[in-house]
């Protein structure tokens, strides 16, 4: 692995890992608030 | 003659390492405790797969062929062909969890996601190490603290460092009470784990129970595809728990196939613990690269609690260690953050919130895992 280094593609795979970061943590937290959204749904559903 | 002491003649050094080694997983395993029942197959199969022109693994012997290894074969058609021996585990897995203190709790959900940042900071500085991309990504995966995941996912990604990954995943899970007292104290005062939180538990209908799995495999596979192999089985296992009329199968599940599917990952996983494969800088690297993934997944909760403090009533506050038990490693995490709020403040019990972020972290970690396998092959 380190015989071939290279800076240039390093950089760009981590350039691009920055955005799989952003675009990740973005859907975790989009699927987590739906399920939270659907479970306080039950939750007052099952008050009901 | 020559055929007879062929085995002892044909063994190198770096064998006798990764015998050693396996030698060294065993010991962990019956005298320290660490994730025995993984960490014991795994060394007997490491000691299997380095002997000699060993007969688990695939070999030509003259005058008739090649033979076919059993260790080979499971890895082939359990792991390589259909990644069936985690999928499997995690039903049983599913049948184990019990999602009440979650569902009584849901803003806990939150710190599910907020542990899994570990995983894309790991991504990105396995990236500028130069590791490929989809060895960067199965690395960073091993943050989900939750093995089977690990595994899919190298598997999936055709992994040049399936093994070393597979053992790090599974030995870092069993070095949580060790890993997560040290990283929450980094970021935490002593004052900020003596905060106490009330417990008032909302009772939980039957009907959310089963309906729970249910919603959560359509939300996560709709976002995310990829993730409906690793959801779809853990939430199954839930489905079969909840429901109420297959006690026989919940328990089956949480026991028989649990226990037998363990068994034979352990061992299966061995395979690609030959020592050509094993014994390099990169299995190092790995290692410190999951302590760092791990390490940052429960800082992230704790900073993600602290956040949501600055927005929360004085009697709403969040206790910020709850955050790092939103990684997967369940139930040690929620029982790292109950001892560490028990030590700082002897009222101070935590367990139920932790086990409500611990068990969000085993769905988040999951999701996780399915969008790792989604957006990364863009990347190739």
């Amino acid at each position: 692995m380190f015989a071939e280094y290279s800076w240039s593609t390093a950089y760009l795979n981590f350039l691009s890992s920055l955005k799989v970061m952003g675009l990740g943590m973005l859907t975790i937290f989009l699927v987590i608030g739906i399920i939270y959204g659907a479970v306080s749904l039950l939750a007052v559903l099952d008050k009901k | 003659m020559d055929v007879l002491i062929s085995g002892i003649t044909s063994i190198t050094l770096p064998q006798v390492i990764m015998m050693l080694l396996g030698g060294l997983l065993i010991y962990l395993a019956i005298k320290k405790d660490m994730e025995p029942s993984l960490l014991l197959p795994m060394g007997f199969g490491a000691i299997l797969v380095n002997l000699p022109l060993s007969g688990v693994l695939n070999q030509v012997m003259p005058g008739i062929g090649e033979t076919t290894g059993i260790i080979a074969w499971i890895y082939s058609v359990g792991i390589e062909a259909s990644e069936a021996l985690p999928l499997f585990l995690f039903i049983g897995i599913g049948a184990m969890i019990d999602f009440g203190p979650l569902l009584s709790n849901p803003r806990m959900l939150l710190f599910g996601a907020a542990a899994q940042f570990g995983i894309f900071l790991t991504f990105s500085v396995a990236s500028l190490m130069g590791f490929e991309l989809k060895d960067a990504a199965s690395i960073a995966i091993i943050g989900a603290a939750d093995g089977p995941t690990a595994i899919l996912v190298a598997n999936i990604f055709k992994s040049n460092y399936f093994s070393a990954i597979a053992v790090a995943a599974y030995s870092y899970m069993a070095l949580v009470p060790i890993i997560q007292p040290f990283a929450i104290k980094l970021v935490t005062t002593k004052k900020e784990r003596a905060m106490e939180m009330e417990y008032n538990p909302k009772g939980v209908s039957r009907t959310t129970r089963i309906l729970f799995p249910i919603i959560v495999t359509i939300v996560a596979g709709l976002a995310a595809p990829a993730s409906v192999a690793l959801v779809g089985f853990l939430m199954f296992g839930n489905l079969i728990r909840e429901c109420g009329k297959l006690e026989t199968l919940s328990k089956t599940a949480q026991n028989v196939l649990a226990n037998l599917v363990t068994l034979f990952l352990g061992i299966t996983i061995a395979f690609k613990m030959q020592a050509a494969d094993f014994l390099t800088l990169e299995t190092l690297l790995i290692m410190l690269l999951g302590l760092f993934a791990f390490v940052f997944d429960s800082i992230s909760g704790v900073m993600f609690a602290k956040f949501l403090n600055l927005f929360l009533k004085e009697k709403n506050k969040i206790n910020p260690m709850v955050g790092a038990a939103g990684i997967s490693a369940f139930p040690m995490s929620a029982r790292v953050v109950q001892k560490m709020g028990l030590e700082a403040n002897d009222q101070n019990h935590l367990l139920m919130h932790a086990v409500g972020a611990n068990v969000a972290g085993q769905i988040a970690s999951v999701v996780a895992g399915g969008i790792i396998l989604a957006l990364v092959p863009i990347l190739f």
